[in-house]
Formats: structure tokens, sequence, C-alpha cells
């Protein structure tokens, strides 16, 4: 007797559900206890529908719980030590009894079951004698009874129900009977107790994943990887076979398999099926939880590859939803229910997808970010050349302009003496040769003028095709000196923009300039006027000499000119003029020519606005942007 | 002989400019300012003038107006370093428009060709 009351000292003390069972058992069955030959706690589930066996003892758990309770006679203050010593936790799951003992289970609405009827009615079922109707197979499982059956009640209603058999002829004596009673209702309290504390723990076990989860989601900023991980997390913390989630995209939030874990050849023919569960999850806005085919018809019949159970969560962020997240299969454990998911599951995964909803924002968002800053980083880089170049450009007209009178002074003399002198007169020569450097001065000074004048557009709605045909007219006869062909091909009906005509012939002129400095007789020159998309494009091709790939690099470089004679701003100078237009030029080499220039404007960006009054202009705007 | 009047105040190429058209045949007077040049038309107007742009004082542009106001008879042909005042508006009412070079064949050709119209609009 003494025993049972150091029992209910020593279940204040212990938390855990396992070790809370050992001492209860142990007090039920050894001699200085109850002295029964066996004791059995079946314990209600958590949504209070069936009594599971949780736990038995016999002779053989009697020898080995008497260890606790003597150790504890010799150091009463340390229970936790007894506890971690001699209440091995994994004595039950290794105990031959207790394996049987959680086989055991019956439904609390079953009338033919006394476990059941002490549960549902909180009184004692006594005595269940040999050759009563066994439906639990507890006879057969356990051993031979008289068996009774005690409610154990806690705060909360009944918790458990523990049985007992053997030692006493039915009915039990009082001497029994009431510790016995006594007994239940410690054991209620601290099987409710220990029951909190496990939930508990397992909450804080899955707050920690979830904290863990939502720590490793929120710093994935690529979309890609970050859907990848929460399938993988999702699949580990859930124990799935698989996980899967779907992107919802464009405005009509279409669901679109995003990433998968867990699923053959990327679980095709099954994410077809489960694709309508998907968009009933994400049109409601709900979770959805299915346990098997069986269940309610919606999904296929068990078997080969169909999914024994689901779990289908939105993820929804900032009110928008941003795709599904689901979960299947269940992987089995001894104390779980085998492959089903419960509603603690569905609230945990909840919870994950609302931290991975936000990552999958995030991510997004920052992808956008990362994008407009690339275009920053674009237009700043452009801007800077645009301002150094503005900056070489007013520099050198200075210095164009303060050159030119003397210079033509000097020239001008020059070619006096040049013609003053007899041909056959040796500084005749030399005064050419002033003369035509002079003349090689002057030139390079009006192109670096061209270039300073780059700041001033003078724009107007302009053919491109004209200016292309005005340009040629410039170098045909430099062409036909050359013995180089000029092939023109031009698409009809072009639309006209708002260009500066005189710098894009200088554009062109620049480009077929550098054509004709490439070509040698019997070449040909390319030029094509088109629209592409939304651009306007003027090709400029030549079948000359290919241009080495450290000349393309440089080829829009302000002075890296390789050509005799040359400023090295021509090109410099097109490039310049063409950004402004918000064109660009691009140099392809290879292929049929060996050298193409593609110069591209935006028809849109070069539109005349000014014709469009400003209120006007916005419902354009409008009207295009729906 | 037609008579020109060079108004340029770099004096290298007013030197070169007087060299060159009276050897062509003009009757050259050469100035180095706007102020002299506006002197010299009220009292010995030329037929044609070589007008620089940029002079110290007055510039070419106010010359070419007050020409216009007051002796419109008289051709003239502007001569500049910079090609940009060719777009100006000022610039089109000049009978020509040359930029500076060392090459006088242009400019020698386009105030002939402005004195030859001169001729026959009178």
């Amino acid at each position: 007797m003494s025993l049972l009351f150091r029992l209910t000292t020593v279940l204040h003390g212990l938390t855990d559900l396992g070790a809370i069972s050992s001492a209860l058992l142990s007090t039920l069955i050894s001699e200085q206890g109850l002295a029964f030959d066996r004791a059995v706690l079946f314990l209600l589930d958590d949504e209070k529908k069936r009594l599971r066996g949780y736990d038995a003892a016999g002779e053989r758990e009697r020898a080995l719980t008497l260890d606790f309770w003597r150790l504890l006679d010799h150091f009463p203050e340390s229970l936790s030590d007894a506890v971690r010593l001699t209440l091995d936790p994994r004595r039950r799951l290794r105990s031959p009894l207790s394996k049987k003992a959680r086989r055991l289970a019956v439904t609390l609405d079953d009338p033919d079951s006394p476990v059941a009827e002490a549960a549902r009615s909180g009184r004692v079922v006594c005595p269940v004698v040999q050759g009563h109707p066994d439906p639990e197979g507890i006879v057969q499982a356990l051993g031979h009874g008289p068996w009774s059956f005690w409610p154990v009640t806690g705060t909360r209603g009944v918790a458990g129900v523990i049985g007992v058999a053997g030692g006493y002829a039915h009915p039990l004596p009082d001497t029994v009977r009431a510790p016995l009673v006594m007994l239940t209702h410690h054991a209620g309290l601290s099987l409710e107790r220990g029951r909190a504390y496990q939930d508990l723990e397992r909450q804080i076990a899955e707050m920690a994943t979830v904290q863990e989860v939502s720590r490793g989601i929120l710093s994935a900023t690529n979309l890609v990887d970050l859907l990848l991980l929460i399938s993988r997390v999702s699949s580990r913390v859930m124990e799935a076979g698989w996980a899967v989630t779907w992107a919802a995209e464009g405005p009509e939030e279409t669901l679109r398999v995003a990433s998968s874990c867990g699923l053959e050849d990327e679980g095709g023919a099954l994410l077809d099926r489960l694709r309508p569960l998907a968009e009933k999850c994400s049109g409601t806005r709900r979770s959805l939880r299915r346990t098997d085919a069986a269940a309610d018809g919606t999904l296929p019949a068990r078997g080969d590859g169909n999914p024994r159970s689901i779990l289908l969560v939105p993820l929804v962020a900032f009110d928008r939803t941003v795709g599904v997240l689901g979960v299947g299969d269940r992987e089995t454990s001894a104390d779980r229910d085998a492959g089903v998911f419960r509603e603690a599951d569905e609230q945990f995964l909840s919870i994950l997808a609302s931290q991975a909803a936000i990552a999958i924002k995030n991510a997004q968002l920052f992808e956008q970010v990362r994008e407009a800053e690339k275009r920053l980083r674009e237009t700043q880089a452009l801007l800077m050349q645009t301002e150094k170049l503005a900056a070489l450009g007013e520099m050198s007209a200075k210095v164009a302009h303060e050159i030119r009178t003397p210079l033509s002074a000097v020239g001008g003399f020059a070619r006096r003496i040049r013609r003053s002198l007899a041909d056959d007169d040796p500084n005749a020569e030399h005064a050419t040769l002033i003369v035509k450097e002079i003349q090689r001065l002057e030139e390079i000074l009006t192109e670096q003028l061209e270039f300073a004048r780059l700041s001033r557009p003078r724009l107007a709605m302009t053919n491109l095709v004209e200016v292309v045909r005005e340009t040629l007219l410039l170098v045909r006869e430099e062409a036909e000196r050359q013995g180089v062909a000029i092939i023109e091909e031009e698409e009809p009906g072009l639309p006209s923009l708002l260009l500066d005509p005189d710098r894009v012939k200088q554009v062109l002129l620049n480009i077929l300039k550098n054509a004709l400095g490439a070509v040698v007789r019997g070449n040909r020159i390319f030029v094509r006027t088109d629209r592409a998309g939304g651009d306007l494009r003027v090709e400029i091709s030549n079948d000359g000499a290919p241009l080495p790939g450290e000349i393309l690099e440089s080829l829009f470089v302000p002075f890296a000119t390789t050509k005799a004679g040359g400023s090295g701003l021509g090109l410099a100078v097109a490039h310049q003029i063409v950004k402004e237009h918000g064109g660009e030029i691009q140099v392809r080499t290879g292929g049929a020519w060996s050298v193409s220039f593609v110069i591209s404007f935006p028809i849109r960006e070069n539109q005349d606005r000014r014709r469009v009054p400003p209120d006007r202009r916005k419902g354009r705007d409008r009207r295009r942007a729906a | 002989m037609p008579s020109l009047l060079i108004v340029e105040d770099d004096a290298s190429l007013r030197k070169l400019y007087e060299s060159e058209f009276a050897e062509d045949g003009y009757v050259v007077t050469a100035v180095s300012s706007g102020e002299e040049a506006m002197e010299r038309l009220r009292t010995a107007p030329p037929e044609a003038v070589v007008l620089d742009i940029r002079l110290g004082g007055m510039d070419g542009l106010d010359v070419l107006r007050r020409i216009l106001q007051d002796k419109p008879e008289v051709a003239v042909v502007l001569n500049s370093a910079y090609p940009s005042y060719k777009q100006s508006f000022a610039s089109w009412s000049a009978d020509g428009y040359v930029v500076k070079s060392s090459d006088l064949s242009e400019l020698k050709h386009t105030v002939a060709a402005a004195l030859a119209r001169r001729c026959h609009a009178v």
C-alpha cells in the first residue's frame, strides 16, 4: 500500500507519457502494489473516436519495474534519474506484451466492447469472465482474465481505460477496489498532463521546424530554388511520400506545376488527376484533406500509384493566391495512423504554406527588383558614356574651331606656294605634302565638329527609306569608283518615325564609309530597310574582309581606329546618335555576309507625341494598357 | 572688276584671302572687325562681302542683318569655322555659307555664284 501512496507523488513529478504509463502499470502488478497478474492501459485518441492500446505489463515487467521503486527507496529525491535509469522509454516498444497491447483498438461506440463501455459510462465494467465475448481480442492477446475495466478520468472527461486481470476473485475486495479507484483518479490527471506535455512538445518541435524552415525559405531569393525547397521541406516535415507546388500564373491565376519532390517522372499522370482538386483549393482558398478513394470518390481508386491520402493547402500572400502546396501518401510510422493526414497536420502545413507564400511573393518581388536594378545599371552606364562623350565633344569642338582658322591660312598659303612653283621644282612635292596633310587635318576637324553637334537633335517625322536613299546617293559614286556593287532592298509601306534625319544620315554614312573601307573590287554592299517586330531596321552588310574579334569589341569606342587616316569617331558617333533615338546598333559577323551592321529604331518610342493633347494621350495610353 | 570686302579677324587668313581674290581679279578691301566693316559699307559699299561670323566685337550675323537692312543689293557669303551656323535662321538670308577650309575653291565659287545671281536679278 505504501507503494500506492508513493505512486501518487511520483506521478505528479512525471511528464513523459511512457514513464507515467510504466509507473502506473508497475504499481498495478508489483507485489508491493496491487499485485494483479496483468494490466493494460488504453488511451482515448485525439478525436475521441477510438481507444487504442498504449501499454501493458505482466510477469516480465513486474521484475523490470521493481528496480525503479528500489532505486527511489534509496534516493527519494532523484526521481528523474530513477526514471531515466530504470523506466527505459524503449521498454514499452520492445516488450512483447506491450506490442500486443498496441495492436488493440476499439471504437468508442462499439456496443459489444467492455473497454468502450467503461469509457462511455465512466463506470467500472466487471467482471469480464472467461467465455465472455472478447471483441477486442484482449483475452487472446493478453491472456485470460477475468478482466475488469476502470475508466481513467481527468479534468476533461475520460482520458483512457485501465484493464486489470488475475490475482483476485471477483468481485474485487474493497482493499483492492478503493485504492484502484484512487489510482485511476491520479492516473487520469497524470495522463492528461502527460498528453498535454506530449502535444506541447510536438508543437514546440513543429514550431521549431517551421521556424527553421521559414528561415531557410525566407532567405532563398531564387524562385526556382525556393519552390523546390518548399516541396522538399514539406514532404520531409509532413512525412509524406511526395510533395508538389503549383504556381498561380497570369491574370487567370492558372496553376502550373512549379516543383515536385518524391514523384517519379515528375508525377505526370498523378498530377493531372490532382489538378481539379488543386484548382478547387486555390479557388476556395481552403485546404483539402482526402484520405482515400473510397472516402468521397474525388480521388481515383487506390492502387497502382494512386495516392492513399492527400493534403492540399492554398499558398496565399498579401491576399493573393500565389499557388497551392500539396503533400500525399503519408509514410506509416508506429505512432501514426497509417498513411492518413490529420487535422493537426493540416494546421501545421497551413503555417508552413503561409510562410512559403510570403517567401514566393518575396522572391517574385526580388526578381522584379533585380530586373529593375539591372536596367538601372545599364541606363547609368549609358548615361555615363553619354556624359563622357558630351564632355569630349564639347572639348573637341572648342579645339577644332580654334584650330580651323589658322589651319585654313596655313593650307591656303601652302597651295599658293605650290602654285608658284614649277612642277619639276623639288619643293613642289613638299608643298603638295603640306597641302594634303592639312586637308587630312581639316577632315578630322569636320568629323570632330559633327561629334560635338550631337547634343542638339532636330526631330521631324521622317521616312527612313528616303533617308537611306539620300545617303546612298552620297556614296554611290565612291562605290562605283572602287568597283563595288550596292544592293538596295526595302520593305514597302514602312511607317514614318520622329527622327533627326541629318543625324541618321550621318549614322548611315559613317557605317557605309566603314563598309567602303573594308571592301575591295568585286565585293558587294547590301542595304536593306525593313520592319522587325516593333522596330524599323536598316541592315548594312558587306562581303569584304571579316572583322577580327578585338576590333569588334572596340568598334564603338571613340578614337579606337584601325583605319589609316580615320579619326576613330565615325562609329562612336553613329552609336551615340542611334542610342539617342532609343535604338541600337548590332554587329554580326560570319554567315552570308562577313560583317552586318543592323541599326534598329523602336517605332513606339519615335512617334510625334506633340500632336496629341495631354488628356487625349492619357486616354490613348489607358486604352493601350487595356 | 567686282569689288569685294573681306571681314576676317585672323590676320593670316585675311592676308591669304586678299592675295587670292586679288589674283582672281577682284578689287579687294580687307578689314578685321564688324565695326570697320560697317564703316566701309557706308563710305564705299562693295558688290560682295566675305563675312566671318566670330569676330572680336560686333559679330558677323549682326553685320549681315545691317547689310540686309541698309544695303540689300550687296551679296554676302558667310565664312566660318563653325558648320553649326549653317542651320542658324540668320544664315539663311545670306547668299552663301562656306565652312573655312584651306581649299578656297568652294569659297571662290560661292562668291562668284552670288555675284552672278545679283547681276541677273538687277
